[in-house]
């Protein structure tokens, strides 16, 4: 797990932001086994998306408190949208914290 | 902001026109009555509609806020007719005067029935009225639950 | 209570409140659609809070009017709601201007999206209410 250590768990569930950016320089392409992209870097995706749906969604509510949209279906689907990705997010955040977890049990 | 306002507003209206009725079905079942306590034929009657605003209090009177603009609708009289009763000319009616002519009640019947189907849609409105009042308290109670 | 409501539960807020009063208003139209001399009413509110949802993130300092609702200080808290007579007039003998159907139909249309603002209310609400406890763990 690229920048994901310990000491860092916690920044990351709070801010989204890993060190990855500075440990990935440490490692080449050639001795990083793992391709694509890091678990860091889909994490604060996921959040920063999961942050943006919440504004659009916001955005809409808006619109439909002033009537200036009385597409109320739209806005529905949004706010649900917005609901079921805080909900997942949430719910990875329990099972990391469970994995997180189970691995401090572990006897060294 | 209560719903009390509302519901008052809307069951002032649908008192009006069932006082607007009583009038109307007086008129139709007295078309034709040539005596009345008051001396001479029936009069028709009408109810005088006013629009009170609905303020709880001489306070509330005072308070420049956009409950103010929210007026009732009281009853405030039921007029006799003014018209000239109609004349027919039937000299052998008990109620006949010397000229032979019977007075009876200026009353329309189809003006009667148009006013008491308008007073019927009205009663609907006030009631549709009502209803979408009391849909958005019941609305109210449910957040949060 | 107010550190909770963010600038959208505030909208959705004065949303509720004033299309009560807009239904008051209706009712108060319907009402009165017989009464001789009566001008119908209407109740605007629409543009003044697009523009206090604007101005919401500035000049949080003040505080609201007694006589207006507690919506919680800022723009939207000052927010007051326009009535005046319908300038739509529509002709009779007796000088009412109420026009039955059409405020039936203002009527529907206050009533959808009051009941939207509402569910959406709860929506949020409950979103903060999981987050709070922490998703029920």
């Amino acid at each position: 797990m690229d920048g994901l250590k310990i000491s860092t768990a916690k920044d990351l569930l709070e801010t989204g932001k890993t060190f990855s950016e500075i440990s990935k320089r440490r490692i080449t392409p050639e001795n990083d086994s793992v391709q694509g992209k890091s678990f860091g870097d889909t994490l604060t995706e996921a959040v920063s998306k999961v942050n943006e749906m919440q504004k659009d969604a916001d955005i809409k509510m808006q619109k439909l408190a002033t009537g200036e949209n009385t597409n109320v279906s739209e806005v529905m689907i949004a706010a649900e949208k917005a609901d079921i990705a805080l909900k997942l997010m949430m719910s990875v955040r329990s099972k990391m914290i469970d994995a997180y977890q189970e691995i401090m049990k572990m006897q060294v | 902001m209560d719903f009390m306002t509302g519901l008052r507003v809307s069951s002032s209206g649908m008192t009006a026109q069932r006082r607007r009725m009583n009038a109307i079905s007086s008129n139709i079942a007295n078309i034709n009555t040539t005596r009345t306590p008051e001396g001479g034929p029936y009069r028709r009657k009408q109810v005088q509609l006013e629009a009170m605003p609905d303020a709880k209090s001489f306070a509330d009177m005072m308070l420049s806020n956009p409950e103010k603009k929210v007026s009732r609708v009281q009853v405030t009289d039921v007029l006799s007719d003014r018209a000239a009763p109609l004349l027919k000319y039937e000299p052998d009616h008990p109620e006949a005067d010397e000229n032979g002519y019977v007075a009876y009640p200026n009353i329309n019947l189809m003006v009667e029935m148009a006013d008491m189907i308008q007073a019927n849609r009205t009663y609907d409105a006030n009631v549709s009225a009502l209803n979408a009042t009391k849909d958005m308290a019941l609305k109210a109670l449910e957040i949060g639950r | 209570m107010g550190t909770f409501f963010d600038k959208t539960m505030k909208a959705l807020n004065a949303s509720i409140q004033m299309r009560q009063m807009r239904q008051n208003i209706i009712n108060s139209n319907i009402a009165n659609a017989e009464t001789p001399n009566y001008r119908a009413k209407k109740l605007d509110f629409e543009s003044a809070l697009s523009s206090a949802l604007h101005r919401e993130d500035l000049g949080k300092m003040h505080v609201g009017h007694e006589a207006h609702f507690s919506m919680g200080q800022g723009a939207i808290g000052r927010l007051q709601a326009d009535v005046y007579d319908n300038p739509e007039i529509n002709y009779s003998n007796d000088g009412n201007t109420v026009d039955l159907e059409k405020e039936m139909a203002n009527q529907l249309q206050n009533s959808i999206l009051y009941d939207a603002a509402t569910r959406l209310i709860n929506k949020k609400l409950a979103s903060l209410k999981y987050a709070a406890t922490d998703g029920g763990r």
